[in-house]
């Protein structure tokens, strides 16, 4: 019996003062204070803010003659961040585990070496998406007005807040095993695992009509889960003197579901231009799915365009094709489909190292299977709606007359708006599987080396980012979150948009390892 | 044993980490505690009145662009496709131009829910500028909404600030908007001053300015016409006179005159309070004056403008639109620099006032309200409401005006004599003949002020069709007599049509 009990507290005080200035006439180290610039119009700044994170934990774990393990868990939460009339949440959890293998039943089968089951449920809180002040709405200066010649500052609510949030809380339940064979050659962990999040804490978007100055507030909106499989086997083998190798592969499988949202009113985010936004999170679908509506190729002919739903005037053959998924006649925003999801529905790796007397060499593969990623780079340089550069595809391929493509619309900056407008046509696999890195070492070994106090010594080549197998067009589809997204603040809502990523280098590396 | 004792410590002896209470941000419970505070946020509730951003302020692409009177300009068909889009009636919901105007006038009705929501029962702040402040807030919700209707039609009324959930609120009739309009209106003008305390804030006769424009657009409200005469009369005898030279309400050394009513003031400098349509409207390089290109007047509007018959035009013409044989204020006006041969003067500036480098930062007021426009829906209140001579009266106010102006300004040819038989005063009563020289004179009295398009619609189709359909043969009326709601507003609104 093992009981632990503790108490955590943080507070953090964030004070900013800042002072600015410009127009120095001497560049010298003798004049570079701020006092010397001749600016009219100094800036300055100041602020302070405050946040507090108290807890109260405790935990007894349990083992019973080694075999049976079980382990309870509590704590006690409270921040600064929500309301002061609500400001707890308490969370419980456990683990429960059975040493299989060291059971006496299972010792005369002796290729077993390792089994464990266990499982675990319990849940978590969070707060941190929240800003300091969440619960509270806050005004503060927001620039300028002039009355006839004078300027005034004028002040309003620059954020909203929410008196009624409560912690986010997740509930993971795992259950799973280990198995161990042949003295641990073989080893394989197989988990299922159940996570679903309450209370999920957002700001959506407000109706635009509320105004788009005030930060929107925070609500706790919507019920997520997240549930798969994880599998991860390896076996090494030392296969005689000279030779030996290991390889470990595993797999995770995700599905990712909003189950409930505030009068299951979905929520835009990732905007790709003015208004625009690229994904909708919606109960029944992944966070962040992509919303847009769908293309069907390209008008081949005046024909084409007449029988098809109405898409605007000015369509000609040439221009994109879009599907009329509710059938009234007219293509619209109300034609947007569930396009995919930024949320890879499966990862996986495989690493993998083989020795041969001085040699070594280890491979390291990872890809992702599943997700879509919306080209926004492309809408520049394939969209064709101002003298941008474009791709040799765009300049070659395009369409010129009947039949001649039914992916790429003929080039025209009065056709764009039809052509270049957020759909399917610049939404893509992001299925890839790159060999992330594989290096190649020797060892030297020999006397010669101790003569130089050298006690090892190893060279190696080593390549990162070797290739990628992608039928993305992009730069790469292991996607980073661009600042564009990042600066909106839709965090899980916007991933997988394109602004031009930029990729990853493949760095060729030659070095030595050598200890004294 | 240990639980409760931790739970104990967790209530108490930590609750003080957790009693963080606002620093460096005033709440709405603390803030409107000093008359200073609460004039912050009344001079926010003005401030999207203001042109410091021509693409977010873009009521110029819905008013005029989507009119008669001008067409696009820019570098290329594909500059600002959107605003093309508009003036071809091939707008979606997620055009640029429709978003803009929008959330700029939303954003003003925002701030003016702050400042009532602020003052309203409130004790800490003086009387007077609790009276005063409600006042201003409710004429500007009323010209923000003013705006927002006659571009929209039906749209949702925010009266309060509100919750995420409260703000998810249906589209009320236009009918419904007018009247919230009329009764903030009516509020307003019991309150407010006759003289502005500063220029550019709200007076008594802006409100009631306001008010007669609402009525006259007001179709659903019984003797509404009545009620638009009544109250621009009730302006017209206030302390306003037209100017005797129409360019002193574009002029920006002439910005505290008799005509305005209610005005956006604009000035120089490095805080982003100029007038940014001074660069939009300006001819691209290479001429000198660095600006978008544009906002190009149509040979439609130039045609509409009256001559003598000794050949003298109406001077409104040359105050409002640069061509050929004449000059763009202190150059020489080059025909390449329009694909249709004018460029609007109107916002825009000389070099000498403002030189290329700040070409962004014009010094033009906005006369959002002015004399001249109350005349003009006082005539055609009246004659809409079979009082077709007592409407010639303001109409020929207008035109005497106009005319006169060869009497006061020396750079026009023949001053200061007024050329024979220019603008004479019209004397018909016969209502159809008399509403055509109604609308044709606030075409050109009013052009390029971004009213015209909502005056289009408010004649009706069959004036509409013959106006617009020549430049847009897409234009449908039943379809685009209001804008469609952006789709940021149909994306996080759930009950906007319900």
């Amino acid at each position: 019996m093992n009981l632990l009990a503790g108490t955590e507290i943080i507070y953090d005080d964030t004070k900013v003062m800042s002072a600015s200035q410009s127009g120095f006439s001497s560049q010298t180290s003798a004049f570079q204070y701020l006092s010397n610039g001749t600016s009219t119009t100094p800036g300055v700044g100041g602020n302070e803010s405050t946040w507090g994170l108290s807890s109260v934990f405790a935990r007894a774990a349990y083992a019973y003659d080694d075999k049976y393990l079980a382990s309870f868990n509590f704590r006690r939460d409270g921040s600064s961040r929500l309301d002061p009339n609500d400001q707890w949440g308490n969370f419980y959890s456990g683990s429960i585990g059975w040493r299989v293998d060291k059971e006496a039943f299972m010792q005369d089968i002796k290729p077993i070496s390792l089994l464990k089951l266990r499982a675990s449920l319990g849940q978590l809180g969070d707060q941190n998406a929240l800003s300091n002040y969440g619960y509270a709405s806050l005004i503060n200066s927001n620039g300028y007005y002039v009355y006839g010649s004078t300027p005034v500052i004028t002040s309003t609510i620059y954020a909203t807040g929410n008196p009624n949030l409560k912690w986010q809380t997740s509930t993971m339940g795992d259950a799973g095993f280990d198995l161990g064979l042949f003295n641990g050659a073989f080893t394989l962990s197989a988990d299922y695992y159940h996570k679903i999040t309450t209370n999920l804490l957002q700001n959506p978007q407000e109706p635009s009509s509320a105004g788009t100055v005030a930060s929107p507030a925070y609500e706790n909106n919507g019920k997520i889960v997240n549930r798969g499989f994880e599998f991860e086997a390896s076996y090494r083998q030392q296969v005689n003197k000279d030779w030996s190798y290991d390889v470990t592969a595993n797999v995770t499988t995700i599905h990712n579901e909003v189950l409930a949202l505030l009068n299951n009113q979905p929520l835009a985010a990732g905007r790709v231009d003015n208004n625009i936004f690229a994904t909708s999170t919606a109960v029944g679908h992944p966070v962040g799915a992509f919303y847009m509506i769908k293309d069907e190729g390209i008008f081949q002919s005046p024909l084409d365009v007449l029988t098809h739903a109405y898409q605007g005037p000015g369509i000609r053959p040439g221009d994109v094709k879009f599907k009329d998924v509710n059938g009234d006649g007219v293509i619209d925003q109300n034609d947007r489909i569930y396009a995919g999801s930024p949320i890879p529905t499966m990862t996986y790796a495989l690493t993998g190292h083989v020795s041969y007397r001085n040699f070594d060499l280890s491979l390291f593969f990872q890809g992702v299977r599943g997700d879509k990623i919306y080209n926004q780079i492309a809408t520049d340089i394939e969209g064709f709606y101002r003298p941008f550069n474009i791709t040799k595809k765009v300049a070659t391929e395009s369409w010129h007359g009947e039949g001649t493509s039914n992916s790429l619309p003929l080039l025209s900056w009065t056709d764009a708006q039809n052509n270049k407008q957020m759909s399917t046509r610049f939404l893509e696999s992001g299925d890839y599987l790159k060999l992330k890195n594989i290096q190649l070492g020797y060892n030297l070994g020999s006397p010669a080396l101790n003569r130089l106090k050298i006690k090892s010594m190893r060279i190696y080549v080593s390549v990162q980012n070797v290739f990628t197998i992608t039928k993305y067009s992009g730069q790469d589809p292991e996607m980073t979150t661009s600042a564009d997204a990042a600066s909106s603040n839709d965090g899980p809502k916007a991933l997988n948009i394109d602004w031009g990523t930029y990729p990853a280098a493949r760095t060729f590396t030659f070095g030595a390892n050598i200890n004294f | 044993m240990i639980l409760p004792a931790l739970l104990f410590l967790g209530n108490t002896s930590c609750k003080k980490i957790l009693d963080q209470s606002v620093k460096g941000a005033y709440t709405p419970e603390n803030f409107f505690t000093s008359d200073a505070n609460a004039q912050l946020a009344i001079n926010e509730a003005y401030k999207y009145l203001a042109f410091n951003s021509g693409a977010n302020n873009a009521i110029w692409v819905l008013g005029d662009l989507a009119s008669d009177d001008a067409v696009k300009g820019g570098s290329s068909v594909g500059d600002q496709p959107d605003f093309q889009a508009v003036n071809q009636f091939n707008i979606l919901t997620t055009n640029a131009a429709v978003e803009a105007v929008w959330k700029q006038y939303y954003n003003g009705v925002f701030a003016c829910n702050v400042v009532l929501d602020g003052l309203t029962g409130n004790t800490q702040v003086s009387s007077d500028m609790q009276t005063q402040g409600i006042a201003q807030a409710k004429f500007l919700r009323a010209y923000y909404y003013f705006i927002l209707t006659t571009c929209y039609g039906n749209i949702p009324l925010h009266l309060k600030v509100e919750t995420a959930e409260e703000s998810q609120t249906p589209a009320r009739p236009q009918d419904t908007v007018f009247a919230q309009i009329e009764t903030d209106c009516i509020a307003a003008a019991a309150s407010l001053p006759t003289t502005a305390a500063s220029l550019g804030m709200a007076t008594k006769g802006a409100a009631l300015a306001l008010l007669a424009k609402t009525y006259l657009f007001h179709t659903d409200l019984a003797n509404h016409y009545q009620l638009a005469a009544q109250t621009a009369e009730e302006v017209e005898g206030m302390n306003y006179q037209l100017t005797n030279n129409y360019w002193d309400n574009f002029n920006s050394n002439t910005k505290d005159n008799t005509e305005e009513i209610f005005t956006v003031n604009h000035i120089a400098g490095t805080l982003g309070l100029g007038n940014e349509l001074n660069y939009w409207f300006a001819p691209r390089p290479p001429a000198p004056t660095n600006g978008a290109g544009f906002f190009l007047p149509t040979q439609s509007l130039v045609d509409n403008y009256e001559t003598a018959p000794g050949g003298e035009p109406d001077p409104r013409l040359d105050y409002t639109i640069a061509r050929s044989g004449h000059s763009y204020f202190d150059l020489t006006f080059d025909p390449s620099w329009s694909s249709t041969g004018y460029l609007c003067k109107k916002m825009c500036q000389p070099l000498s006032e403002v030189p290329a480098a700040t070409k962004n930062v014009g010094t033009v007021n906005y006369e959002a309200l002015r004399l001249a426009d109350i005349l003009l829906v006082d005539a055609e209140a009246l004659n809409e409401s079979g009082q077709s001579a007592a409407a010639l009266a303001p109409l020929n106010k207008v035109r005497e005006r106009a005319r006169n102006c060869y009497q006061y300004d020396n750079t026009l040819p023949g001053y200061p004599n007024v050329p024979a038989g220019l603008l004479p005063d019209i004397s018909t009563t016969d209502q159809v003949q008399l509403r055509d020289a109604i609308r044709k004179e606030r075409r050109s009295e009013l052009a390029l002020e971004f009213h015209r398009f909502f005056d289009i619609i408010r004649y009706g189709e069959t004036y509409a069709n013959t106006a617009l359909l020549p430049g847009a043969p897409d234009f449908n009326y039943a379809n685009d007599k209001f804008f469609p709601i952006p789709q940021s507003e149909r994306d996080a609104n759930p009950n906007l049509f319900k």
